[in-house]
């Protein structure tokens, strides 16, 4: 599964253990703080990607980047490690 | 009166107690305590002792020798590390530490020596130390007294027909209140140590019907079935909160049993004990006590225990609130008539400023039935400090994805139903066990 897929189906199943709606167009230029997904989410969702992916980029990374859109969240699971 | 004195009330052909697979009457326990006692004489006398020792038969021969002989016994877990060992003892002050009974030593005193009256006279304080659950254990000043200060209470029922089993470790408070508990009584004591299977085939060997253990232990023996061939009369919970599940699987299992839920702590000593096999206690012993224990609850939501018959030392003192409550640590609410627990205050899972008690969410989940046992702990989350995780064991083991996926959803749609949202497990394992420790607790510390 490529990457991206695989990071939306985590984005989805977060969505519904947190009971927050995702927007319904949710594309690679929706922004994060827009989609739906609350704080508890996003931890939760760094979290599980770290499990499944064994990578958790936010610790890994020199200087801090805060991703504004899908695309740059994932953009950053994507960089070389 | 010293512990030997109690034991030579009975019958010199009663056997006391039962130890890998051998069974140890009156008169032959007497006659290892008073071995001790002569050889050790002269050099322990009005001497403050460390007992550290891995054998449960030779730990309770020793610590019945040393009470009236020495002025102190630290009573140590056999398996405590080095170093706390050598705080402690310090602490203690103690004049030696006896980490091994030499039998042939013992051996070379002769029969007259022996039939000569060994008494002694001091007062002897029994040092416990407390699980150290939060930071190193401290040192707990007991008396015999006070240690067996609920045990009289039982006493009086008809208890020759009890066969105890152990399987706490008798240094620990929980542990020692069975021993003495057996020992003053005359009852049978069958010691169950070593690994959970050596443990099993001990307590149904030695046909007990009297058991003390966590409820973490009691969900063990239950998932390994063979204790359900055994008759209980008696059924004693302690250590942890109890939830639903447990007492209700226990009253299915065993119908013919009392069950007794005992609130306990190495710093308060005995509390109370449940009887009416429901969760937490009455609400109304909030303004009466019970059986001379005064109940409050803080502003922390924490329960505060005056008990009548305290510890003493600088410990205990420091603990102690201007009205002499002491505070238990175990958070609680009040539900209708009840008052229940809902964890240790030290134990919450701390998510983005809410605390959830990992106790709460394994008795919601216990309640299903496709789930055999499970461990609740707190997982470091750089964003929300915590998050809930969940150790799962399942009833009926599965590795097939798609089944694992549709109970895992099935999971998390029940715990949503009944917990905050804060509280639901974001992460689901399915393991095959949950260890539990020494102290026949579940660990939760592993992050």
């Amino acid at each position: 599964m490529e990457l991206r897929d695989k990071i939306l189906e985590v984005v989805v199943e977060v969505a519904e253990l947190t009971d927050c709606e995702l927007v319904s167009n949710f594309t690679d230029s929706t922004i994060l703080l827009e989609s739906g997904l609350d704080s508890l989410g996003f931890a939760i969702l760094v979290a599980r990607l770290e499990e499944e992916l064994d990578y958790d980029p936010f610790v890994e990374m020199e200087d801090a980047v805060y991703p504004t859109t899908f695309a740059e969240f994932v953009s950053i699971y994507s960089q070389d490690k | 009166m010293q512990l030997i004195n109690y034991v030579q009330k009975h019958e010199s052909s009663t056997t006391l107690f039962s130890y890998q697979q051998k069974d140890f009457s009156v008169e032959d326990f007497l006659s290892e305590v008073k071995l001790v006692r002569c050889n050790f004489m002269s050099e322990l006398k009005g001497k403050k002792i460390c007992l550290k020792l891995k054998s449960a038969y030779d730990f309770i021969v020793m610590v019945t020798a040393l009470d009236g002989l020495c002025s102190s016994i630290l009573l140590l877990p056999y398996d405590l590390d080095v170093d706390s060992t050598e705080v402690l003892s310090l602490e203690h002050e103690s004049f030696r530490i006896i980490d091994n009974l030499e039998r042939p030593l013992l051996a070379k005193i002769g029969e007259a020596d022996l039939s000569s009256k060994i008494t002694f006279s001091a007062k002897t304080d029994w040092v416990l130390a407390t699980s150290g659950t939060t930071g190193r254990p401290k040192l707990i000043n007991h008396t015999l007294a006070s240690l067996i200060r609920t045990c009289k209470l039982l006493k009086k029922s008809k208890s020759n027909q009890n066969t105890w089993g152990l399987v706490y470790q008798p240094q620990r408070f929980a542990g020692l209140q069975v021993l003495l508990q057996a020992m003053l009584a005359g009852n049978k004591l069958v010691i169950a140590d070593g690994v959970f299977q050596n443990q099993v085939e001990a307590l149904i060997h030695g046909e007990i019907n009297c058991l003390s253990a966590t409820p973490s232990m009691w969900r063990k023996l239950l998932i390994n079935g063979k204790i359900k061939e055994l008759d209980f009369v008696q059924i004693t919970l302690g250590g942890e909160a109890c939830d639903k599940t447990i007492l209700s699987s226990l009253s299915k299992a065993f119908p013919n049993s009392r069950i007794f839920h005992i609130y306990a702590s190495t710093e308060a000593g005995v509390g109370f004990s449940v009887k009416d096999k429901l969760l937490g206690f009455p609400k109304g012993w909030l303004e009466t006590g019970i059986d001379g224990v005064k109940l409050e609850i803080s502003t922390n939501n924490t329960l505060l225990i005056k008990p009548n018959m305290l510890p003493k030392g600088a410990e205990i003192a420091k603990r102690l609130d201007k009205n002499g409550f002491i505070d238990s640590g175990d958070v609680v609410s009040i539900f209708g008539e009840r008052v229940i627990f809902q964890g240790r205050d030290s134990g919450a899972i701390n998510v983005g400023g809410n605390k959830v008690h990992p106790e709460e969410v394994e008795s919601i989940l216990r309640e299903l039935q496709e789930i055999r046992d499970v461990k609740v702990y707190g997982k470091t989350n750089p964003m929300v400090g915590q998050l809930v995780v969940a150790d799962i064991v399942l009833e009926r083991r599965t590795t097939n994805s798609d089944e694992l996926k549709v109970l895992k959803k099935k999971i998390i749609s029940s715990a949503k139903e009944k917990l905050e949202l804060y509280k639901v497990p974001n992460f689901l394992t399915f393991v095959d066990e949950i260890i539990i420790n020494s102290t026949g607790k579940v660990d939760r510390n592993n992050d």
